[in-house]
């Protein structure tokens, strides 16, 4: 067939009959595709298997081409599945951390809370990272604690830095648990980024109580603000509730050291009488804070 | 009539254009799919998003109405402390309320009013009032950690996260002024606890299936 043999008039009828097929099947099309992701009977690799992508994991995606990262963009935005109930806490059970999936990852800022949600999911990437990283500042906190603890001298406050050390190492191994249930290793060292950026500096000039409490407070509000990151942005929301049964702790942490330990008024535990717990990354400018390996 | 390579060209370009648009269209239908999958999607506890939310709402309207009622046994020393904490859960009731789409509500949890509404009329002193909110504080903090259970959406539960550690802390502070020891403000320990129940443990959140506005 040569240039010459086609006719305009046939093309722009090709060209209409194209667009009415497109346009009447890309909405039968989705709603096929709201009953697949939408039903929770199906497992992500089931949904993959449908969809004729491979399950998104990292792994896989690097072998992707073309017309399949539509599917697997659809299985990762779609997030969490039937899967996640196996790591989710259910209402009624209690509140200790469960084990995760073997994912990894995620990444949203957590949203204005006066603002209509309409972040996407993530892939759960980022979950093992945000672990791995919390568990080491769980770690930083119990090496600073036990640094710190020279300087308090009154017992009633000594006696809240050694209760709220026990909880970091509780949470550590919780987290730990979670970890090594991903298939990751245990951390057993602190944050050392943390420690060099934020901590060391203020050991280094630390003489009295109260400037070691200050030290904790910082660590503590640091601590508790990474939490409420993470509960915006982990993959499911099993993982979600657990790191928040952690993070109010923290919270609590704060609040305690402020009042009972630098007898501030009940007022200033809320700087300028905030009612939202910040929930920026706070690590985010501290190079080599988050754990990715 | 026929074409030449030049138009052939021109339909060709025009063709792909069309298929970009639709690819665009397509795809922002496909990111509001998704929204509306996360919003709509039930729980295993059978409650969407928005529901959620809406219960919070009405349980945040409940907490203000509470300490509205306690307000005229508190010293005025501790009023203040006790407005400022009223605020915030005005604060979480309008954050809520704001992404409860048609679920959001106008009135105060009536179940929880109706079962909070006796403890309220014994209360003759301030120790009495701290100790009421003491209490509901420390469920508030709970019921948030279980609804993180159920919140499919992301965004739901990054608004979520940033209101449990404030109910914690108001918790805490009540304690301190109650003259609790330091154990005591950590009612469930190293974790705070992610269970529901009736009103009537401490230490669990408050159940929707029993407060259902």
């Amino acid at each position: 067939m040569t240039n010459h043999d086609l006719n305009n008039d046939e093309i722009r009828r090709q060209l209409r009959a194209v667009d009415r097929m497109n346009t009447s099947v890309v909405p039968r099309w989705r709603d096929a595709l709201t009953r697949l992701i939408g039903d929770d009977e199906f497992s992500t690799n089931d949904k993959a298997t449908i969809l004729g992508v491979p399950s998104p994991n990292r792994r896989d995606l690097f072998k992707l081409g073309g017309a399949s990262i539509l599917g697997v963009a659809l299985l990762a935005a779609c997030g969490s599945d039937s899967s996640d109930s196996s790591s989710a806490t259910t209402p009624g059970s209690a509140a200790t951390p469960t084990t995760l999936p073997p994912t990894t990852v995620a990444g949203t800022q957590p949203a204005d809370t006066t603002s209509p949600p309409t972040t996407a999911a993530n892939s759960g990437d980022m979950d093992l990272v945000l672990a791995r990283t919390a568990a080491s500042l769980e770690k930083l906190a119990v090496d600073t604690y036990g640094a710190a603890g020279g300087l308090i001298t009154t017992p009633a406050v000594l006696a809240a830095a050694t209760m709220f050390a026990g909880h970091h190492q509780m949470h550590l191994d919780a987290l730990n648990a979670v970890i090594t249930g991903a298939g990751g290793k245990a951390i057993t060292e602190m944050n050392q980024a943390v420690y060099d950026a934020l901590v060391k500096p203020a050991i280094d000039v630390a003489k009295t109580e109260a400037d070691a409490v200050m030290l904790a407070l910082a660590l503590e509000e640091a601590a508790a603000q990474t939490y409420v990151f993470a509960g915006g942005a982990l993959s499911t929301p099993g993982l979600r509730s657990t790191i928040m049964t952690i993070g109010g702790v923290e919270a609590r942490h704060a609040a305690v050291l402020r009042m009972a330990a630098l007898a501030q008024s009940p007022l200033d535990v809320f700087p300028s009488q905030r009612g939202f717990f910040p929930g920026d990354n706070p690590l985010a400018g501290i190079d080599g804070a988050l754990l990715t390996a | 009539m026929h074409i030449t390579t030049r138009h052939f060209r021109a339909l060709a370009a025009e063709v792909d254009d069309l298929h970009r648009h639709n690819m665009k269209t397509f795809a922002e239908e496909t990111a509001e799919t998704h929204r509306s999958l996360y919003r709509a999607r039930r729980s295993a506890a059978g409650l969407d998003d928005q529901t959620i939310a809406g219960y919070a709402q009405s349980v945040e309207l409940a907490a203000v109405a509470a300490y509205t009622a306690a307000a005229p046994v508190l010293s005025a020393g501790t009023l203040p402390v006790a407005q400022l904490f009223m605020k915030h859960h005005q604060q979480h009731a309008d954050a809520f309320g704001a992404v409860a789409g048609s679920k959001a509500v106008t009135a105060p949890n009536k179940t929880l009013i109706a079962a909070v509404t006796p403890l309220l009329q014994k209360i003759t002193d301030e120790m009495g009032a701290l100790e009421f909110a003491f209490v509901l504080e420390g469920q508030a903090a709970y019921t948030y950690a279980a609804a993180l259970t159920l919140l499919q959406d992301p965004a739901y539960a990054a608004a979520t996260a940033t209101i449990l550690p404030i109910e914690a802390q108001h918790q805490v502070v009540l304690g301190l002024a109650l003259g609790k020891d330091v154990t005591a403000v950590f009612p469930t320990g190293a974790f705070e606890s992610a269970s529901l129940g009736d009103g009537t443990d401490p230490l669990k959140g408050l159940d929707p299936a029993v407060f259902a506005a």
